[in-house]
């Protein structure tokens, strides 16, 4: 089932749960208000009823003028001759009389209203003793003898109940409020934390940290559970990485001895060689020998850089000063070829290692002088955000497919089809492992004239560095 | 000639660098196992030491550490099959003079033993050196300038430095690897021909005005600068 969007985010369900919740509470409110009040003027109805039948019963057996009696004596009993009678049973619920006779004058009661036609009115205007203006229900008879009574119940005590009931229900209304978005922003806190926990474990994996494990608080909720498989789910892809990455170290160490052999014996030979040409032979062997050996040694290096063991060793390295001497050196090769270095520094203290770092850049310039043409270029300029400094590499060479911008990374990985080209394809595939080992990361910036390389390095004193040293 | 010491487990390389040195005129005695090593150590005296990492009993490190702590002063050459950039940080940490990743061309270890066995009659007391020179080529490391001949050259710090190394182990083969080690200050070999673009400069720069060739290329070794007296 697909939901709408503010279903989606544990902020938008929180908060609509709180409103619906609202709205049942109001919709209750309202009912529980229409309910009582109709119960009460029911009440009160009936009571005004009574009160009609017992006077009208008394009238047939008494005068006119013993009712008057009467209606006064009901009018003054109580409220020191007010004219305005409390009920005797239910304090709040006033009744009010007017008793007049034939000709329409009044002989009793006290109710401060024009006299109503006959049979019931719901809104009666009355004025009360204090002055107060309001409503009464009344219920108006004509006697037989052509008087007339009017009972009516103050409808005062109705509204009091009212407003007594809604104020307890937008009390209720406001708890319910409150509760829900006080628990919603605590729930939105938790989830955002829990999931935020898991992401960031995530990313590092994706930067090529596997050693990241999602944290668990060990409350055993569904958030530990879901973390607890997700790490068992790491440990297992993680051992299986490294069981592939051992196959390969283990294919390159192992291949590396009987090289190793052959080159030494090799070398033993041409020591105690005369002729020239059988000497000339000898280098050429040692030499392909040693491109082998070089392959090999370059293929354990990545993965060593990948171990990220150089971590423990890292310390705050001036990468603006490594970039400056690896270009130094670099210089007088690419002005022989034509070539320009342009450098765009400014001063960063990154954490790592200078020698990876170095490696990496010496990586950088050789990639531009092999592969990116005659002629081509260098321009390095960096930039610095709150935590990484950001360092683009760009040359004007002939550039790569924009399809290759990940391929160029990996190991092994070579362009030219030809094979012409020397090295072996470990350049970047160095240059991102140490980018990597840096919580760093190398990618393709810009494919088009040339390519721009963007390397991002965490500064020194960074968050993510300050987090590195909890762990 | 010197007296070394050789700790190395597997015979073909032993044997290999065995004969190598003897034939250097070098008298090598080797042992195949840590503790065996570090009792001729102790007992016995060497010029220069060359510790393989990886061996039975006591590991390369540790042989030194302990022959360091009982007071042995020789230099010591550290070797390792490991690609070890960690490797070389805490080799050359644990007491190493120097380090070398296997597999290696013999004449490196050979350049690199000259350059030890050259470092070995500095002590405290000499004082600081501040000229430099090297037949006719004269280096003043304070002013960090370079005269041939009396004839003011102009050179680049970093090609100051490349002299200076050259000069120090003046007739003596230098390799790549340790040029990259020494003046690079690269723990890593970068397969790259920088230092042969360096060479050639600071090459061009001496040798203008002047006949022959002070840098020579040592075919499948390295550079030598060679002064007229040797």
């Amino acid at each position: 089932m697909k939901l709408s969007l503010p279903f989606r985010s544990v902020r938008g369900l929180s908060m609509t749960v709180a409103a619906i919740s609202s709205l049942v509470v109001v919709l209750i409110g309202a009912a529980t208000v229409y309910t009582s009040h109709e119960e009460i003027e029911a009440q009160i109805d009936h009571r005004l009823e009574l009160e009609m039948e017992a006077l009208v019963d008394f009238r047939r057996t008494h005068s006119l003028d013993e009712l008057a009696t009467l209606v006064r004596a009901r009018d003054g009993v109580t409220a020191g001759n007010t004219g305005y009678l409390a009920d005797v049973d239910g304090a709040q619920r006033i009744m009010g009389y007017a008793l007049t006779d034939k000709s329409g004058h009044r002989i009793a009661g006290s109710l401060v209203a024009h006299m109503p036609v006959d049979g019931w009115m719901e809104f009666l205007p009355i004025r009360r003793p204090d002055g107060s203006r309001g409503f009464a229900q009344a219920l108006t008879h004509s006697l037989p003898d052509g008087s007339r009574l009017v009972v009516a119940g103050d409808r005062l005590a109705l509204d009091k109940t009212d407003d007594r009931i809604i104020t307890i229900f937008l009390i209720g209304l406001a708890a319910i409020l409150l509760t829900s978005v006080v628990a919603a922003i605590a729930l939105g806190r938790l989830v955002e934390r829990r999931l935020s926990a898991i992401s960031s474990t995530a990313q590092g994996i994706i930067d090529g940290d596997w050693s990241r494990r999602v944290p668990l608080d060990r409350s055993g909720s569904e958030f530990d559970r879901l973390s607890q498989i997700l790490n068992d789910m790491l440990d297992r892809v993680e051992a299986l990485m490294r069981n592939l990455r051992q196959v390969s170290s283990d294919i390159a160490h192992d291949m590396r001895t009987p090289l190793t052999r052959v080159r030494q014996q090799m070398d033993e030979l041409l020591r105690r060689e005369d002729r020239a040409d059988t000497a000339d032979a000898l280098r050429r062997m040692i030499a392909d020998t040693e491109i082998l050996l070089d392959l090999f040694a370059g293929l354990l290096g990545v993965t060593e850089i990948e171990g990220f063991g150089a971590r423990k060793r890292f310390r705050p390295v001036r990468l603006d000063e490594v970039i400056e001497d690896i270009a130094d050196t670099y210089r007088p090769a690419f002005h022989d070829d034509d070539r320009y270095v342009e450098l765009r520094l400014c001063p960063a203290t990154v954490h790592g290692d200078a020698q990876l770092l170095m490696r990496a850049f010496v990586n950088l310039f050789e990639n531009v002088l092999t592969h990116a043409g005659p002629r081509a270029g260098i321009f390095i300029d960096m930039d610095l955000t709150a935590d990484m400094a950001i360092v683009r590499i760009s040359d004007d060479g002939i550039g790569i497919p924009p399809e290759k911008s990940e391929a160029i990374f990996e190991r092994l990985s070579r362009l030219e089809p030809s094979r012409g080209v020397p090295g072996h394809g470990l350049g970047l595939a160095i240059v991102r492992a140490v980018a990597l080992a840096h919580r760093g990361s190398a990618d393709v910036d810009r494919v088009g004239r040339g390519l721009t390389i963007r390397l991002a390095i965490p500064l020194a004193h960074s968050p993510l560095d300050e987090g590195d040293k909890d762990r | 000639m010197m007296r070394i010491l050789l700790l190395e487990d597997d015979r073909d390389a032993r044997d290999y660098l065995v004969k190598g040195l003897a034939e250097l005129g070098h008298n090598v005695a080797w042992e195949s196992d840590g503790k065996a090593a570090l009792r001729l150590i102790l007992t016995d005296d060497f010029d220069v030491l060359i510790l393989d990492r990886l061996v039975p009993g006591l590991d390369g490190l540790t042989v030194l550490r302990l022959a360091r702590e009982a007071g042995c002063k020789a230099p010591a050459i550290i070797l390792s099959a490991m690609s070890g950039i960690e490797d070389r940080v805490s080799g050359l940490e644990g007491g190493a003079d120097d380090y070398l990743v296997k597999p290696f061309a013999f004449a490196e270890l050979a350049a690199r033993l000259v350059a030890l066995a050259r470092r070995l009659p500095i002590n405290d007391s000499t004082p600081p050196q501040t000229m430099l020179r090297a037949g006719d080529i004269e280096m003043d490391l304070v002013r960090r300038t370079v005269r041939r001949s009396g004839k003011p050259i102009d050179v680049q710090p970093r090609e100051f430095s490349l002299l200076e190394y050259l000069m120090r182990n003046a007739n003596r083969v230098v390799t790549r690897t340790m040029l990259l080690d020494r003046v690079w200050n690269f723990g890593f070999d970068p397969k790259t021909n920088i230092v042969e673009t360096h060479i050639s400069r600071l090459r061009t720069k001496l040798n203008a005005g002047h006949e022959g060739n002070v840098i020579r290329v040592v075919r499948g070794s390295g550079y030598i600068l060679a002064t007229d007296e040797a």
